[in-house]
């Protein structure tokens, strides 16, 4: 663990029980639903927006192009989980002293709870991030409405002691990487398969 | 403390807002053939409702924001098959409601049949239902 990171951790972390409006925000904002069901929620409610067939296209190739970074951001991450670990904060007995430890794991139990996933990358940060950029990709204006949720959700994972700060940044890189993968590679190639499926679904009239 | 999130507790909530959202921007973007009821006005009224009651009972109730959600309940992929499962079943309903109380409202009947649009854009006009027979009749011709 770099420095530099630590020290950037510890200035976020120490802001727990100082506010406690902040702490609440952050618990709603850490919270493993939240963010992410209405963030979902958004792509579907951008699935039924525009107006006329090619409006309503564009719309609904954003939702697929963040739909499927989100699944793809997924699977690297569980990738790179398995070439490389490293602990949590709470469990860092080789950076912090134990009386660090103690205080950030009281900061955990304050806001959030003791995960098990691997954090590095954070996935919550790479499917925030690859969400937002699967929108920008398409549809600029989009990608700016989520940007806001997309940096909260894991900058109050590192506020409440679960991530580090180089967790959420390559997280939030891997999901971008991924967006563009998919926005310049995957989709391209499954062009016919998208054409084909939003044709079934506009015989369906769902799209 | 209690137990962990529940996959049906997470479907109501997904089911809920779901039905809150898609109403709400049929409403906004004019597919009045996804309207449950036929006023706008009530409709942004009683969707927004839905949405705020859908996440009250699920975070707010009883704290559970503090108690039931301080543990792993859904995993990511869980979350993700359950939020599907829960969109497409409120959007069957919708289907099934909407095109049930335009049929009781007996409107939005086009006579001109060439004059429908595809897809989405035939809810402009018809009933979910409406849209859908005319779409199979036509590939039939």
């Amino acid at each position: 663990m770099t420095s530099i990171d630590k020290e950037i951790f510890l200035w976020i972390n120490n802001g727990v029980g100082k506010s406690p409006v902040l702490d609440r925000i952050m618990t709603w904002l850490a919270n493993d639903y939240f963010v992410i069901v209405t963030m979902a929620l958004f792509i579907l409610c951008i699935w039924f927006m525009g107006h006329g067939r090619e409006g309503r296209e564009g719309y609904q190739r954003a939702a697929i192009c963040a739909m499927t970074t989100i699944g793809f951001a997924g699977g690297f991450v569980y990738a790179v989980n398995h070439l490389y670990r490293h602990p949590h904060p709470f469990n860092a007995v080789d950076v912090f002293d134990p009386a660090t430890l103690e205080q950030i794991r009281q900061h955990v139990l304050k806001i959030y709870y003791f995960i098990h996933d691997p954090p590095f990358p954070s996935n919550t940060s790479a499917v925030t991030f690859g969400a937002v950029a699967g929108l920008w990709q398409v549809k600029r204006k989009l990608g700016y409405i989520m940007l806001v949720p997309a940096i909260l959700m894991p900058l109050a994972k590192v506020y409440a002691g679960v991530y580090w700060p180089s967790d959420i940044v390559a997280g939030a890189l891997l999901g971008i990487a991924t967006s563009f993968l998919i926005r310049y590679v995957v989709l391209p190639v499954a062009e016919p398969v998208i054409r084909r499926l939003l044709a079934a679904c506009r015989r369906l009239c769902i799209a | 403390m209690e137990q962990a999130v529940t996959r049906a507790e997470y479907l109501i909530f997904v089911f809920t807002a779901a039905v809150g959202v898609i109403q709400l921007v049929a409403a906004s973007t004019g597919l009045r053939g996804l309207l449950i009821l036929p006023n706008r006005l009530i409709t942004y009224a009683i969707s927004i409702g839905l949405i705020v009651f859908a996440y009250y009972w699920f975070f707010v109730r009883d704290d559970r924001i503090d108690t039931v959600m301080r543990r792993t309940g859904l995993e990511g992929s869980g979350q993700f098959y359950n939020f599907c499962m829960g969109t497409f079943a409120a959007l069957l309903v919708t289907f099934a409601l909407s095109s049930f109380t335009g049929w009781l409202r007996h409107r939005n009947r086009l006579k001109d049949q060439d004059d429908v649009p595809e897809g989405l854009d035939g809810l402009e006009k018809m009933t979910y239902w409406e849209a859908v027979r005319r779409s199979f009749r036509k590939r039939e011709r």
